[in-house]
């Protein structure tokens, strides 16, 4: 066990270490937002490749820096956890591989993944001064695990595929980002943060949202290019 | 008549103004202040009453200011005449923060290294053990103790071994929280350790019962583990005025006053608070001198925890 101001300080230690690789990851992940908006259906696949390359490395990042150099250290869970971002890494570099994604055409599947994505980008970086932490202390997308695995469920909600070994692909690696969801907000809620009420409202969302897709099973959704 | 109310914060309101530089002084040369101590029964060989636990306060990774800090508060560990430092391999990173304070300090004479095995297998432990004298650097342990019991089966006798060797000179058993009590029991009456850490403060008395009545019959030296309940203990008297009695044995704090009472009973040998925090770390240690409480206030002081 660790306490609670050694676990924020990993993430001041890891931000001020790494900067500016989270901006690099925020723009980037903006930039994919603002061209899929206005990107002809046809060329959207590469865009989704695109982006599963970026999370495959964001993952390997985070597993390498994070999860080894910072946290395992203070928790020896920790390279079991870097393990498993190390296979999500390698899911999602094979899920670019893929020529059968697209973008979903479900509203509300949309509506949820862009709310992922903001929470991801935005409302990470807020909680450290809204909890009192300065912002040194912030969690960020691309070098922090929580917001990555919230952002990298948001694209993911966002990608529809269309033959069964990507939807198995797909579902495995929204599983394995709702699961380090879990982990993390029991780790939170033993510590008493309110981060934790943030994982678990993503992962209630997420969970009524499959819920109601699997109940409108079996056809398939529609795939838009 | 109550005392004037002195709880940790306001205690350290009042130290504001001595924050430490960014040195990390070593203990100074010469007569550390007189501590209470205790025999430890199977040698004789004398602990002060406070040591210095290092359970999730020391488990810091690798933060250079944290690391410093908690240097610092081993030195200051030293300065008040401490010497008992516990540690385990379960305590993440806090071996390593031991090694680094000990390294920064020219590794003091006075220490009494107190490590623990948690492993599985005896030649695993063995391994772990020398991985854990590594990170403390220094050339073998004075207490290594059977963590929560695990394996205690294969790692007891290879501990006996290793003490007739030499390459240690006291074996323990640990538990906390009130665990297996019953365990810890039958390895008490049937195996010639040295030690035996358990949980005791003034809410969790369990071990009153049976087993520190077992532990001065058959010699065996006591630590107390979680004297604060890891600060749950104090967090709700922080606000609440220390009784008179606090006066009678100079208490300034309700974390004396339980680590006194703890130390009070005579078959306690040492209790082991952990700490990050300098001043934390001497008002701890100011528990170990003065007057301590007899068996009535001890009574009055129990009640007291019990009502906050």
């Amino acid at each position: 066990m660790f306490a609670p101001r050694t676990y924020w300080r990993q993430f001041e230690l890891q931000n001020a270490e790494w900067w500016p690789v989270h901006l690099l990851a925020w723009a980037g992940t903006v930039l994919w937002i603002a061209i899929g908006v206005r990107m002809p259906g046809r060329d959207r696949g590469l865009l989704i490749r695109v982006a599963a390359v970026g999370l495959a490395a964001l993952w390997a990042f985070v597993a390498f820096t994070f999860m080894l150099g910072r946290y395992a250290p203070i928790n020896w869970a920790a390279p079991g956890f870097a393990v498993a971002f190390g296979l999500g890494a390698a899911g999602l570099a094979l899920l670019a591989m893929r020529p059968d994604l697209g973008r979903t055409s479900i509203d509300h599947h949309r509506l949820v993944a862009a709310l992922l994505l903001a929470v991801a980008l935005a409302g990470y970086p807020l909680a450290a001064p809204m909890s009192g932490r300065p912002w040194s202390q912030a969690e960020l997308f691309g070098l922090a695990p929580d917001p990555t695995a919230v952002g990298t469920l948001g694209i993911l909600i966002f990608i529809c595929a269309n033959g069964a070994v990507s939807a198995w692909l797909l579902r495995g690696l929204r599983g394995l980002a709702a699961a380090w969801c879990l982990v993390s907000m029991a780790t939170l809620a033993t510590m008493g943060a309110g981060e934790a009420w943030v994982l678990g409202t993503v992962l209630l969302v997420v969970l009524a949202l499959f819920w109601q897709s699997a109940r409108k099973r079996p056809g398939r959704q529609r795939r838009e290019r | 008549m109550t005392v004037c109310p002195v709880g940790r914060r306001r205690w350290l309101a009042g130290l504001a103004g001595l924050a430490a530089a960014a040195a990390i002084p070593r203990p100074a040369s010469g007569q550390a202040p007189a501590l209470l101590t205790r025999p430890i029964p199977s040698s004789g060989e004398l602990l002060p009453v406070v040591g210095l636990g290092t359970w999730i306060t020391f488990n810091v990774g690798n933060d250079p200011v944290a690391r410093d800090a908690c240097a610092e508060v081993v030195s200051a560990f030293f300065e008040a005449g401490g010497r008992l430092i516990d540690s385990s391999p379960m305590y993440g990173s806090s071996q390593a923060t031991i090694g680094y304070a000990l390294a920064r300090l020219g590794h003091p004479e006075r220490l009494f290294s107190a490590e623990k095995v948690w492993t599985t297998g005896a030649a695993r432990g063995e391994a772990q053990l020398e991985a854990s004298r590594l990170f403390w650097g220094v050339p073998r342990f004075d207490l290594v103790q059977v963590h929560n019991l695990r394996d205690w089966s294969q790692q007891l006798p290879q501990l006996f071994e290793m003490k007739a060797a030499g390459r240690l000179r006291y074996v323990g058993i640990t538990t906390s929280e009130g665990r297996r009590h019953a365990d810890i029991e039958q390895v008490m009456n049937t195996h010639p350790i040295d030690f035996v850490q358990l949980t005791y403060n003034p809410l969790d008395r369990q071990i009153e019962q049976r087993l520190l009545p077992l532990a001065q019959q058959r010699g065996i030296a006591v630590l107390v583990n979680r004297p604060f309940r890891e600060g749950a203990l104090l967090a709700g008297l922080t606000r609440r005025a220390l009784p008179g009695w606090a006066a009678e044995i100079g208490c300034d704090s309700w974390a004396q006053a339980s680590l006194k009472w703890i130390v009070s009973h005579p078959a306690v040998t040492c209790a082991i608070p952990a700490t990050s925090k300098v001043a934390h770390l001497r008002q701890n240690m100011g528990a170990a001198q003065g007057p301590l409480p007899d068996a009535a206030l001890r009574a009055r002081i129990a009640a007291d925890f019990a009502a906050g």
